[in-house]
C-alpha cells in the first residue's frame, strides 16, 4: 500500500504542477501542457514493447511459459499506453493543427504500429496449444519490436512533419521552460512507476489463473 | 482560465478515480491469492 500511495499522490501533483505551476508552451499555447502526459505515455508504451521482447527472447531460449505470460502481460500494456499516446497526440493535435487526425507522418506511423500489436493479439487468440502459441507469439514480437525505432523515431523524421521535437538536435538540449522540464521528468518517473504497478497486477493476475487452471487439470 | 481550471478539475478527478480503482483491484487479487494459498 506504500508504494502505491506515493504514486497515487506524485501523479496528483504531477497533474496539478502541470496546470498550475509549469508555463503555457511557447508556440502551442495551453494545449502544450499535454506533453506532460502524452511523452511519457509514448515512453511507457516502448517501455512496454521493449521488455515484451526481452521476455519473448527469454521464451524462446527456456521454453518457459512464464516468459510467455510476461511478454504478453508487457504487449498488452504497451498497447494501453500506446492509445493513450495516441488519443492525447490527437487532442494536442485539434489545438494545434486543427483537427483531431491529420494523418502526420507521426500519426501513421503510430496507427501502423497499433495495428502490428492489434494483429499480435489476433495470433494468440487464434492458437489453442500453449506452447506453440507461445512460440509462434514469441517470434512475431520479436519482429513486430524491430519495428518499433523505426515507427517511432525514424519515420517521423524521415519525412516532413509538423510534430514539433522534444531535443534541440543543434543544441543537443531540451527545447522547455527550466519548470517545464521538472513537471516533465516528475510525470515521466510517475508513468514509468505506474507501468511498473499495472504490470505487477496483470501479472499477478495471470499467474494466479495459470495456478487455477493446472489445479483444474490435476483433478 | 476558467476553462483550464474544468481541464485540470476533469484530469485530476479522472485520474484519483483510475488510481482507486486499479487500487482495489490490486486488494481483491491479493485476497485471492491468500485464498488460493490456504486452498
Amino acid at each position: 500500500m506504500f508504494w502505491q500511495s506515493i504514486l497515487g499522490l506524485w501523479l496528483s501533483l504531477v497533474i496539478l504542477a502541470s496546470f498550475l505551476y509549469m508555463p503555457a508552451t511557447q508556440g502551442l499555447g495551453e494545449s502544450g501542457r499535454i506533453i506532460v502526459y502524452h511523452v511519457p505515455a509514448a515512453w511507457v508504451a516502448v517501455l512496454a514493447y521493449l521488455m515484451a521482447m526481452v521476455n519473448a527472447l527469454g521464451y524462446l531460449r527456456h521454453k518457459d511459459l512464464r516468459f510467455d505470460r510476461q511478454a504478453q502481460v508487457n504487449a498488452e500494456l504497451g498497447t494501453v499506453f500506446c492509445i493513450l499516446a495516441t488519443v492525447t497526440g490527437a487532442i494536442w493535435s485539434r489545438g494545434a493543427w486543427g483537427w483531431y487526425w491529420n494523418w502526420d507522418p507521426r500519426q501513421t506511423s503510430i496507427a501502423v504500429l497499433l495495428m502490428i500489436y492489434a494483429a499480435y493479439f489476433v495470433l494468440r487468440n487464434a492458437v489453442e496449444d500453449p506452447q506453440r502459441r507461445a512460440s509462434l507469439a514469441a517470434v512475431y514480437s520479436l519482429l513486430a519490436f524491430l519495428t518499433v525505432p523505426f515507427l517511432v523515431f525514424v519515420v517521423p523524421r524521415v519525412y516532413d512533419s509538423l510534430h514539433p521535437d522534444l531535443i534541440n538536435l543543434e543544441s543537443r538540449t531540451f527545447a522547455m521552460d527550466k519548470k517545464m522540464l521538472v513537471v516533465f521528468l516528475a510525470s515521466l518517473a510517475g508513468f514509468t512507476g505506474l507501468y511498473g504497478w499495472l504490470y505487477n497486477i496483470r501479472l499477478r493476475l495471470e499467474n494466479l489463473l495459470h495456478r487455477l487452471e493446472s489445479k483444474r487439470e490435476v483433478s | 482560465m476558467g476553462g483550464l481550471n474544468f481541464v485540470l478539475a476533469v484530469t485530476l478527478v479522472t485520474w484519483i478515480g483510475l488510481f482507486f480503482y486499479v487500487l482495489r483491484v490490486d486488494l481483491k487479487l491479493r485476497e485471492a491469492e491468500r485464498r488460493e494459498k490456504i486452498r
